[in-house]
């Protein structure tokens, strides 16, 4: 674990990306708590810029912008969070038994996963959620199922050839199963890779669920960064930081994971590794 | 007595694009209780093949049992469910492999590398495991057993992971241990240690070996009888002292005049002509034959393992009556 923050710490871009991401992390846990305003409330004027009363300004409807995005970065780190976990969970689980198995069951699910990828994603995900309705539950496993191909593929590439090692064989040989060969003995050693895809995921969640919101699909019940985005298209030429503000949370924390991940990913690289 | 490992007549084949390996051919051996027996022959000559047959672990796309039986303290092997056959491996029998650098997972502590047998087969949990681990760790003779519990396996020494192997492979106490060439990837002084280790555990414990290797010396220094393997089948099998004093089939006279000896002038080393045969296409008859210094007309026909002196047998017309 020291080996490994020491070298995560030589990658500046990467420590930033992290120190973006704890923030929005803390920003969404302790929000509520520091919010000045009800993000709901009209607080002032319509459409005030950013001054020493409202940090980020009001939207057209006079509610405080700062206080919104607060919430919005609670709704949007816990959509993201959950979509990447449900794509991961069902990537993992069908690529690992993909490579394990191979033979049919490789040839059955790797179709599946192919037929996902090669669908557009986005006009899927809109097909659906129109179907369904805008709930974040339904957008979530929306998300979830249409990202889980690619951590799939890699979980099967990794499996294909950990199965092959030594100590794969060994373990068989103390009448291990095989639900404990796969996910206790092969997993650990696919977790690097794996965890690199989890957190690039993380970033596309975040993404797809703001584009649905910005479009107005999406659950208008909570404020999420996408929602503000969508109130904002209205009043963009007259108050651009009804726009500005979330934009750049999107911006910045999609950012940071994809700085993250590549760090990470550089660090396995032990060509990329200075000492 | 009911032996603890009995094949009779085993038989696998190994399918390949080029056509049909026999790589076992008909091997008939027999470890008793509490037995040290060595199975020894060239690389490729079957030896790791008998052993993952017994442990029914080849790869079930390219190799398959043809016939005969293995028998585990009576009990027939080769007709088991998979499932039932993983009730068998780490509890009744368990093997220790040749590298002990990749056979441990990199990624796990050796104090759960060791609990999974244990957890699977015993059902131990939470402190009664943490002491059974510590109890392993302490017959394989590892001074500080709490340290190496929470060790990962690149921590630890060569010696040091192969006896730890030993341990995983024992927790069971199973009646059977096969060894595949446990020492190999080892240094002298440490093949010594992890030897004598293994000897003493076995004693204590009472389960027997089936000890695979190519080093006459190991097989001088801890085993009681010796199968001789060829090409997929067993060319001779004698007592440990009747097989130095006098080899009978050619190729373990071949095999024994290989091996450097502080008893006899460096002059008196041998090298065997040729290489173990394509098993795809094998030479009629005995497949010693084209390396064979005695060669005859009959040695077209198989040879069948031919009795000499009380405990020993060959199998080579030399010995026919």
């Amino acid at each position: 674990m020291q080996e490994f923050i020491y070298q995560f710490k030589k990658n500046r871009v990467a420590v930033a990306g992290a120190v973006v991401i704890a923030f929005m992390v803390l920003l969404a846990i302790i929000g509520p708590a520091i919010a000045p305003y009800s993000p709901y409330a009209f607080v002032g004027p319509a459409m005030q810029p950013p001054s020493p009363q409202f940090w980020m300004g009001t939207d057209d409807l006079g509610r405080d912008v700062l206080s919104r995005f607060i919430y919005g970065t609670r709704i949007s780190m816990i959509v993201g969070f959950l979509a990447a976990a449900t794509s991961v969970i069902l990537g993992i689980t069908l690529g690992a038994v993909s490579g394990y198995f191979g033979g049919l069951v490789d040839q059955v699910l790797m179709r599946t996963a192919e037929l996902f990828q090669v669908l557009p994603q986005f006009f899927l995900a809109l097909v659906l959620v129109a179907l369904f309705g805008s709930s974040y539950v339904i957008i979530i496993l929306v998300i979830g199922l249409l990202s889980w191909p690619s951590v799939a593929r890699l979980a099967r590439s990794e499996f294909l050839t950990l199965r092959e090692r030594d100590y794969v064989l060994s373990v068989k040989a103390l009448g291990l199963g095989v639900g404990r060969v796969i996910f206790f003995e092969i997993l650990p050693n696919a977790a690097p890779a794996l965890i690199v895809a989890a957190t690039l995921q993380f970033s596309l969640a975040i993404l797809l669920e703001a584009s649905l919101s910005f479009i107005g699909l999406g659950d208008a019940s909570y404020p999420s960064w996408g929602q503000m985005l969508n109130g904002a298209q209205q009043v963009f030429r007259r108050a651009w930081w009804v726009a500005f503000f979330p934009g750049l949370g999107v911006f910045l924390t999609v950012a940071a994971f994809n700085v993250v991940g590549d760090g990470l990913n550089d660090m396995q690289n032990p060509r990329l590794r200075k000492l | 007595m009911t032996a603890a490992l009995d094949i009779r007549g085993l038989r696998t084949e190994i399918r390949t694009r080029a056509g049909t390996m026999q790589v076992i051919d008909d091997v008939s051996l027999r470890v008793d209780p509490g037995e040290a027996v060595a199975l020894v022959g060239e690389s490729g000559c079957g030896k790791s093949m008998t052993a993952l047959s017994v442990m029914r672990l080849a790869d079930p796309r390219t190799v398959r049992i043809t016939g005969g039986q293995v028998l585990l303290d009576g009990k027939d092997l080769v007709p088991l469910s998979d499932d039932e056959m993983r009730d068998v491996r780490g509890r009744a029998i368990s093997m220790v492999f040749q590298d002990p650098m990749t056979f441990l997972n990199p990624v796990l502590n050796i104090g759960t590398q060791i609990g999974n047998p244990l957890r699977r087969h015993l059902g131990l949990r939470g402190a009664a495991l943490e002491r059974r681990v510590l109890e392993l760790l302490e017959l394989v003779r590892i001074t500080d057993p709490r340290q190496v519990a929470r060790s990962f396996p690149h921590e630890l020494s060569g010696g040091m992971r192969q006896r730890v192997l030993i341990a995983i492979a024992l927790t069971c106490s199973p009646k059977l241990l096969i060894a595949d060439e446990p020492t190999t990837a080892l240094d002298v002084t440490i093949q010594a240690q992890v030897l004598d280790v293994l000897k003493t555990s076995l004693r204590e414990l009472g389960t027997s070996l089936l000890l695979i290797t190519h080093n006459m010396g190991i097989v001088a220094g801890m085993c009681d009888r010796v199968y001789v393997m060829y090409a997929g089948r067993i060319a001779e099998e004698a007592t440990v002292d009747d097989v130095f004093a006098a080899p009978k089939h050619p190729y373990t006279q071949g095999l024994l005049g290989s091996v450097l000896r502080h008893d006899r002038p460096p002059a008196s080393f041998t090298v065997m002509g040729g290489s173990v045969p394509n098993l795809i296409d094998p030479p009629a008859g005995c497949r010693f034959r084209p390396r064979c210094p005695h060669a005859m007309d009959i040695c077209h026909t198989d040879p069948p393992l031919i009795p000499v002196g009380d405990n020993q047998g060959a199998a080579c017309w030399l010995y026919r009556q």
